[in-house]
């Protein structure tokens, strides 16, 4: 097994069966279906495909997803995306609440009187 | 999570379909990646917690005696997709930014690289799979003289994937093969010096085109892995050499491997772990490559060395820690 740096180094990874065995409901078709659909997207080497821990979490979402909305194809394709978007937009909101609270309160304030500027209805 | 049932809101008599149901129900409404709200978190915890234990009728009916109880059950903290989505470097979301090398997030507002219009910077992200932002230039519209008939035309997306490659193809380049989800094989030509996060672009390996739209490209961003022997600090690289304690006594003419084979090194008298040797010009593409050297013990002392050493401890013992702080 090669160990990377970057993106899921020192996690674990996972074969195709491994990530079978780990994730209930989860089927060799169906994983081969995400994969096809690019929805999932394994890390690629010579020596076949492995998933890092953040396709276990994705894969195990997709499969709720399938499961409990009925959600696949481009519906599924179209759900993702938004989930990628907000769940990167609340993690830069977050990066920027914690910058903002390094500021002095005269900066703070300032900020959030413009921002309540902005965000008033016209 | 005390009594497994409460927390799914099921009777001692549920059916282990009704369990599986409610259990099922609970993960609708209060998945953590699909509900912000910590107290829908915590309801998840607990009714999956919960369900762990009672999907197994062996364990249910062992806890239904009184045998074990719930505490304990919790599953290993296990992480949900948000965890890794909201960071900044999921590859799940550059791969669904317009174009490659586009990645833009709200920050890049911050420091003066604005765009026309409110919001501006937002457009980028959402935008990829329907071929948003820059990728408009990739696309046009035909036909439609009259208004009566158009066809869409527009590029295939491209795609971002992750690829492992091994030390040396990195150092040395060399192909690698691999498999697109599409199921085509094919060989990937690494190039010589290699690093990690370097892109490769395969043209035309992307999404397929609408209309008469060619295919997106596809991009592997590489991930070079470790060597137990071997590092690398940009062309030039470290070798780990282990040499015995005679040869680093009295000095040796050693091999030395190298990225392209062995080389004979002269060792110095008295040479010690840690000491770096220079092979000037064979590392990566003419940089150095160092002989780090690593003083290994025969596996067995043998009475011979330990008498030896007796004896020239007597007029000869140093202290290496001289001077130690501590």
């Amino acid at each position: 097994m090669i160990r990377v740096r970057g993106w899921g180094a020192e996690m674990a990874r996972y074969t195709a069966a491994e990530l079978i065995a780990a994730i209930e409901e989860l089927t060799e078709p169906r994983l081969a279906h995400y994969v096809q659909l690019r929805m999932v997207l394994p890390v690629m080497s010579d020596a076949g495909e492995s998933y890092r821990e953040i396709d276990r979490a994705r894969v195990q979402l997709l499969v709720n997803l399938t499961e409990d909305y009925g959600l696949d194809g481009d519906a599924l394709s179209l759900m993702m995306s938004t989930l990628d978007e907000m769940h990167g937009l609340r993690g830069e909101m977050q990066a920027l609440m914690s910058a903002l609270a390094e500021e002095t309160d005269e900066t703070r304030q300032r900020i959030t009187l413009r921002i309540r500027q902005l965000r008033r209805p016209v | 999570m005390d009594d497994p049932y409460k927390a799914l809101g099921v009777p001692k008599t549920a059916t282990a379909d009704e369990i599986k149901k409610a259990y099922r129900k609970i993960a609708k409404t209060d998945h953590p990646d699909l509900n912000p709200d910590p107290a829908a978190a915590e309801r998840f915890k607990a009714a999956s917690a919960a369900y762990d234990l009672l999907k197994d009728a062996d364990q249910r009916a062992r806890f239904d005696a009184g045998e074990i109880d719930a505490q304990g059950q919790e599953r290993p903290q296990q992480r949900y997709y948000r965890d890794f989505a909201e960071r900044g470097d999921n590859p799940y979301r550059q791969q669904s930014s317009a174009g490659y090398g586009d990645f833009s997030d709200v920050f890049e507002d911050l420091f003066g690289n604005r765009r026309g219009g409110s919001g501006g910077g937002f457009g980028g992200g959402f935008g990829g799979d329907f071929g948003g932002g820059d990728e408009f230039q990739g696309f046009r519209r035909s036909g439609g003289g009259g208004g009566t008939r158009q066809s869409f035309d527009m590029r295939g997306q491209d795609v971002r994937y992750d690829l492992d490659i091994d030390f040396m193809t990195a150092a040395n380049g060399g192909t690698t093969r691999i498999t697109l989800p599409d199921g085509n094989t094919l060989d990937v030509k690494i190039p010589e010096g290699a690093i990690d996060g370097q892109t490769i672009r395969l043209r035309g390996k992307g999404g397929e085109g609408y209309g008469e739209g060619g295919r997106g490209d596809a991009y592997l961003n590489l991930h070079i892995g470790e060597h137990p022997d071997w590092t690398r600090d940009g062309d030039d690289v470290t070798i780990t050499l282990p040499i015995s304690i005679d040869e680093a006594v009295l000095g040796a003419k050693v091999e030395v491997p190298t990225l392209t084979g062995k080389v004979a090194m002269n060792l110095p008298k008295g040479a010690t772990t840690g000491q770096k040797l220079r092979l000037k010009g064979k590392g990566i593409k003419g940089g150095n490559q160092y002989v780090q050297l690593k003083v290994v013990m025969p596996p067995k002392i043998d009475d011979e060395l330990a008498e030896f050493m007796e004896k020239w401890r007597k007029d000869h013992g140093y202290d290496p820690r001289q001077g130690m702080g501590g």
